[in-house]
């Protein structure tokens, strides 16, 4: 091998003139760099996110291409896993939101009544169709209710408002001086368990 | 050093930063000036973009780079060994940082929005200058980046083997063999295009 400069120097010169005309016309290119290294620089102190976010990226990047091809996909396969297993311990440990729901029968009876309907705080106050099927006047439905209390009325025939709610927990007055009734859904009052509440 | 400080100190307010030696720059970079470091980033623009140029060969890519570099040496900057040349320091940050951009990309992106140099006044020795400069252009572009990079650091950038094999973070030994088949390479490229 020929040390560098027994080669001809025509092309060493060649190389550089042309090198240098190449970053000659790209100086317009570098114009304000060092204005954009200033205010970057400005941003990047050591209290701000930012600073500690491209210093993170910095790291993890040199340390990324440390790692061979299998390593990087060990470490990638670990990550996961360990995620995936630490979802599933969260998901059995931790306590379950309280999702349960109780089937609660709202019975009501108006022989004479042709329609009735069920609105409470349940439904935001929008009246629930009941049905009496057998036609022995005793208005059903069937809700399932989480725990807690709720207001609730009955509506005879789209309109009135009964005097009386014989099943309800408590009896309250509503806006227009008019009664209403209130449940007390339990925890325990669980599903087919025979314990359906009833109002 | 101690005299150094005093005597930074006290021309301060006085000098003139444009007209300041490099190691003062320096100095006053490390104390957190950062209008010193942006004269630095200034005086040496030109030579790490044409560095990260040679090895990224697009130039968008190459003028990011060469602002990140500035970026992560400042943010690097007390790990600056002030026996080292400056300049070999920078370009291998330069240097990791292009590194980096070329295993990110998916594709190698070959270069063709370089301008081509017309001709102006003499039509004959106008075309004769187009092919040569044209033709010295594409052969080194034509080299990958693992050539032209030393070459580019050694001719261009003047740096010693040593330097170009810290720079590059290669065996000395590797860096010779590069720059003597990089070079010969051009020669043919020329030697097929006409170019004398």
């Amino acid at each position: 091998m020929k040390p560098d400069s027994d080669f001809e120097p025509s092309i060493k010169e060649k190389v550089k003139d042309e090198w240098e005309e190449i970053v000659q016309s790209d100086s317009r290119r570098l114009q304000n760099i060092e204005n954009r290294v200033i205010s970057q620089i400005s941003t990047r102190n050591n209290f701000s996110l930012l600073f500690w976010m491209h210093k993170l990226k910095d790291k993890s990047s040199e340390l990324y291409y440390q790692f061979t091809v299998v390593q990087r996909y060990a470490i990638v396969a670990s990550v996961v896993t360990a995620t995936i297993v630490g979802v599933l311990l969260g998901w059995f440990i931790l306590p379950a939101r309280n999702t349960h729901q109780t089937l609660t029968l709202f019975r009501f009876q108006a022989a004479d009544a042709d329609r009735v309907e069920l609105a409470g705080e349940f439904s935001g106050f929008k009246p629930i169709e009941m049905s009496d099927k057998d036609g022995d006047g005793v208005w059903t439905v069937k809700l399932k209710l989480k725990e807690g209390k709720y207001e609730y009325y009955y509506l005879l025939n789209g309109n009135d408002k009964p005097d009386s709610y014989p099943r309800a927990d408590e009896v309250v007055r509503d806006w227009d001086n008019s009664k209403n009734g209130i449940i007390y859904i339990r925890e325990n009052d669980k599903e087919g368990s025979g314990n359906q509440t009833s109002a | 050093m101690k005299h150094f400080h005093v005597y930074c100190v006290n021309t301060m307010r006085t000098k003139n930063i444009g007209s300041m030696h490099e190691t003062e720059l320096l100095y006053r970079s490390l104390r957190g000036e950062k209008q010193a470091w942006g004269e630095i980033a200034k005086r040496y623009k030109r030579a790490v973009y044409g560095v990260n140029l040679a090895l990224l060969k697009d130039r968008t890519e190459a003028e990011d780079a060469t602002q990140e570099t500035f970026i992560k040496a400042w943010n690097n900057l007390e790990k600056y060994d002030m026996n080292r040349k400056f300049s070999t320091w920078l370009f291998t940050i330069g240097s990791n940082i292009s590194k980096n951009i070329i295993r990110k990309r998916d594709r190698w992106r070959f270069i063709n929005n370089l301008p081509l140099v017309k001709g102006k006044n003499d039509p004959q020795t106008q075309v004769r200058k187009e092919k040569r400069v044209n033709g010295i252009r594409e052969a080194v572009f034509s080299l990958s980046a693992k050539y032209r990079a030393p070459l580019i650091l050694r001719f261009w950038g003047e740096q010693s083997y040593q330097e170009i094999s810290q720079i590059l973070d290669i065996p000395e030994g590797t860096v010779k063999t590069r720059l003597h088949r990089g070079k010969t390479r051009v020669k043919e490229l020329c030697k097929q295009k006409g170019v004398k």
